[in-house]
């Protein structure tokens, strides 16, 4: 008699593509473990699936699962390498590729664990440093933050698709943006920020002190205002926590 | 879900996926434990694959046991499926050959569970689309040994005997009749699309030959918590509440006679 293992294996190859059909009732659950796939795919990457259409976004689907399989039994966590994998198999899609990963960061985002942000805390926080010990500081982001620079121009199509307004073509030709996906409220906002702010938040977010974060914005806009940004960053709760540097003149 | 928190519906209990609150945090996990603050929640698992040759994940099975703590469900069930192999998942509930080589692997995998978890599983019969000759155990006798062996409960689907009942022969009545009463814990009805091969969707009212089935489960078993399941096609939430209603006023006539 074939043991269990065997038994699972010789399955397991029916299923994939090509698999030689053993019994009718191999198709049903090739059919259902397709279909799942798709689905769940399309739950992630709906704004993808109207830019590509329904019937072009199966197809990558269908491609997709045998090049990235699936190794969890969770499904909401499948199909991070989609948007990697449209620059091979949708090259001539940027802007799709582009939705892919904006989509993905705000699945993550939406699951992120929940900070304990309070703006007063941050704000009495500075206030005790002395003005050297300032520099040394690292700043927290909300764990729901993701930074994302892109190719084309998305934001419209996403945005006008969240307001259940229809996709606006994206302009071809048009240039890459700076986007910051964070929850709020129990919503997922995505805004377009400036270069400064993108660098600064970057920095921050990969842990470096605040006086080399805001070297870094001031590198990619000199007109970048530390104070409004701070101010307006600690109010919306995406600067959830600081934490003293090293040298704390004031403990020396 | 908005629905169910804004109208606080006189429904007993809910039951979701459990991977659907695998999260760290959130609107999901929120909404949840607002929910759960107002009616008891049972988890019903479909990704842990428990009789597949493979280890059991275990960074998957953390986080249930962490979501366990944190919504404390009044029930928490898995399937006897297998789903991995060691380059992939397939996510879909496989069927597995009614062995006692299988039956020792489930055991351990349930024995491994149930420890992690610090509380007892339910354990679900599938809608099986393939048989395999190597089967030397009755299905429903693999059930109940699985539950003698490891303290199990079991989650009766009668609409996946039905199911299997049209699909390979057997008789549904008698299979109800081989499950030891007193493991049964909950109780799933669904509706299934019919057809050459009848496909367990759980998309569609629950049919005649199903409610048939339930009656004959309840004189045979007694009055179980049962749940509705209902995962493609979603319709209104009314229509949910008219299927529940059908299965509350068979509990009902059944707690009468008993009485």
């Amino acid at each position: 008699m074939r043991s269990l293992l065997e038994l699972q294996e010789r399955f397991a190859a029916s299923l994939e593509p090509g698999g030689a059909t053993r019994a009718p009732g191999i198709d049903v659950y090739r059919h259902a473990i397709g279909a799942n796939y798709r689905r769940a795919l399309a739950a992630t990457y709906p704004v993808v699936r109207e830019l590509l259409g329904p019937a072009a976004f199966d197809e990558a689907v269908d491609a997709f699962v045998p090049a990235h399989p699936p190794m969890s039994g969770d499904l909401n966590v499948y199909g991070d390498a989609f948007a990697r994998f449209l620059e091979q198999h949708a090259p001539n899609r940027p802007d799709a590729r582009d939705m892919a990963r904006l989509e993905w960061a705000i699945d993550e985002s939406a699951r992120a664990a929940d900070g304990a942000c309070t703006p007063a805390q941050i704000v009495a926080g500075f206030t005790l440093l002395e003005e050297d010990a300032v520099a040394q500081v690292t700043v927290h982001l909300h764990p729901s933050c993701r930074l994302l620079r892109t190719a084309t121009a998305i934001h419209a199509a996403w945005s006008a698709r969240q307001a259940a307004s229809g996709i606006a073509a994206p302009d071809e030709g048009s240039a890459g943006e700076l986007l910051l996906i964070r929850r709020h409220a129990a919503r997922t906002v995505v805004e377009r920020v400036r270069a400064g702010e993108f660098a600064w938040l970057r920095a921050l977010q990969a842990g470096e002190t605040f006086g080399e974060a805001l070297s870094q914005a001031l590198d990619a806009d000199a007109g970048f205002d530390l104070e409004r940004t701070l101010a307006e960053r600690v109010h919306d709760g995406t600067v959830c926590g600081i934490e003293p540097g090293r040298y704390n003149p004031r403990h020396g | 879900m908005a629905h169910v928190l804004a109208t606080r519906p006189p429904v007993p209990w809910f039951e979701v996926h459990s991977e659907n609150y695998f999260v760290e945090g959130g609107p999901a996990i929120d909404s949840l434990m607002r929910v759960r603050e107002g009616h008891p929640i049972s988890l019903h698992g479909v990704g842990l694959a428990l009789g597949s040759c493979t280890p059991l994940d275990r960074e998957h099975l953390a986080k249930l046991a962490r979501l366990v703590g944190r919504i404390e469900p009044g029930l928490v069930s898995e399937h006897l499926s297998w789903g991995r192999v060691t380059r992939r998942h397939f996510n879909e509930l496989l069927p597995l050959p009614y062995t006692r080589e299988a039956l020792d692997l489930v055991a351990s995998r349930v024995d491994e569970v149930q420890e992690a978890l610090g509380r007892p599983i339910l354990i679900e019969n599938i809608a099986a689309y393939v048989t395999f000759a190597e089967s030397e155990i009755p299905e429903a006798r693999f059930l109940a040994q699985l539950s003698a062996r490891t303290g199990c409960g079991l989650l009766l689907d009668v609409n996946n005997v039905c199911v299997n009942s049209l699909n390979h022969g057997g008789d549904a009545r008698a299979f109800i009749d081989d499950i030891p009463a007193a493991a049964v814990g909950e109780i799933h009805l669904a509706g299934f699309e019919p057809g050459p091969i009848a496909i367990d969707t759980h998309g569609r009212p629950v049919p005649d030959e199903v409610w048939a089935l339930y009656e004959h489960s309840l004189e045979r078993i007694g009055t179980r918590p049962t749940l509705i399941e209902w995962d493609t096609d979603i319709p209104a939430f009314d229509v949910l509440r008219q299927e529940a209603a059908k299965a509350q006023r068979r509990l009902e006539a059944c707690d009468a006679v008993a009485a």
